[in-house]
């Protein structure tokens, strides 16, 4: 169902809730995926995808069609993701190693994860890239979204994104080095 | 997978590496995930109407009540100069207030039964306590009022 359907639906008070269940449908995959890649971890994922449903349920009347429905929601879930990450800093007390510590061992207790070993060494590889350039990298590589989209979410000019993107690349390269 | 030959460091090429998840989730994860949401949006909204059922000068004049009973209590603890007191009451947020009023067993009556309606001049309500309600609480709690004006036997 296009977006403008579903924005019909979910404005009338009659099929509101089938609109949003028709959303959640459409778009949970996709959100899904984009804050696993952040946080790693299943369960903190089936936290922050259910916290960005209901504040898209209870703030959709704010939306303006100036953007697309999906990139609203992205950008919903990317400043959940952020501000996940920001409180896990917090509780630690200290710099970001210690998160990526502890998003790496999630990695390596295997829960909810598979692949080979050059996977895995891409994954922990991302993970020490700094927050904000992780998500880039992800919405780049593994989304493929386009860099005006990407511009939208992140509220970045897309020269500082391309220019983020190709930093992330040659980190990454450099830790996938054979030794 | 292929390396650079020429690099004697084996330098291995994002593009060249296979573009996969190692990302799983539980059976039929996708299947439930709506309908678990859907259950929490139908009981966020129904302890929404609950609170709506408190009328409007009450639900202005609770936190401020509550704020005074968390006052009187930090006040009781030694050491807290009346500075630090003032400081965590401001860190608490009116939704944090409303938050506690729910999760504890108080009754409305109860709570209705501390404050002093009598003396709460309603009309000179300061526009701070006004701004304990956003506008989509504003709407609904009118909303609500125009309901409890009608003609009950219709």
């Amino acid at each position: 169902m296009e977006d403008s359907d579903l924005l019909i639906k979910l404005r009338n008070s009659e099929s509101r809730n089938y609109g949003f269940n028709l959303l959640v449908r459409k778009y949970q995959e996709r959100i899904y995926w984009h804050i696993r890649k952040m946080v790693i971890d299943h369960d903190d994922t089936n936290d922050l995808v259910q916290e960005v449903f209901i504040k898209v349920w209870n703030k959709i009347d704010t939306f303006r069609e100036d953007s697309k429905l999906f990139t609203w929601i992205y950008k919903i879930a990317t400043n959940q993701c952020l501000t996940f990450l920001a409180k896990k800093k917090r509780r630690f007390f200290l710099p970001i190693g210690d998160v990526e510590a502890e998003l790496t061992s999630s990695i390596n207790a295997g829960y909810h994860i598979t692949g080979d070993d050059i996977q895995l060494k891409l994954q922990k590889a991302i993970l020490k890239l700094p927050d904000k350039q992780r998500l880039v990298f992800n919405m780049k590589y593994y989304d493929e979204m386009k860099y005006d989209d990407i511009a939208e979410i992140t509220n970045t000019s897309v020269g500082a994104l391309k220019a983020s993107y190709h930093h992330a690349v040659k980190k990454i390269e450099e830790y996938l080095k054979i030794d | 997978m292929k390396t650079d030959k020429n690099d004697s460091n084996r330098i291995i090429k994002l593009k060249d590496v296979a573009k996969q998840s190692i990302f799983t989730t539980p059976d039929d994860y996708f299947d439930n995930l709506p309908g678990i949401i859907q259950s929490r949006v139908a009981e966020k909204t129904s302890t929404r109407h609950r609170w709506q059922q408190i009328p409007v000068y009450a639900r202005l004049a609770i936190p401020a009540f509550v704020m005074l009973l968390i006052a009187f209590y930090l006040g009781l603890k030694p050491g807290n100069s009346p500075v630090s007191v003032q400081a965590m009451i401001d860190e608490i947020s009116t939704q944090e207030m409303i938050d506690f009023i729910h999760d504890s067993d108080i009754t409305t009556d109860e709570l209705l039964a501390m404050v002093d309606l009598e003396n709460l001049d309603i009309d000179n309500l300061q526009e701070e306590d006004i701004h304990l309600l956003n506008d989509d609480e504003w709407d609904e709690i009118l909303d609500d009022f125009e309901f409890m004006n009608q003609d009950d036997s219709i």
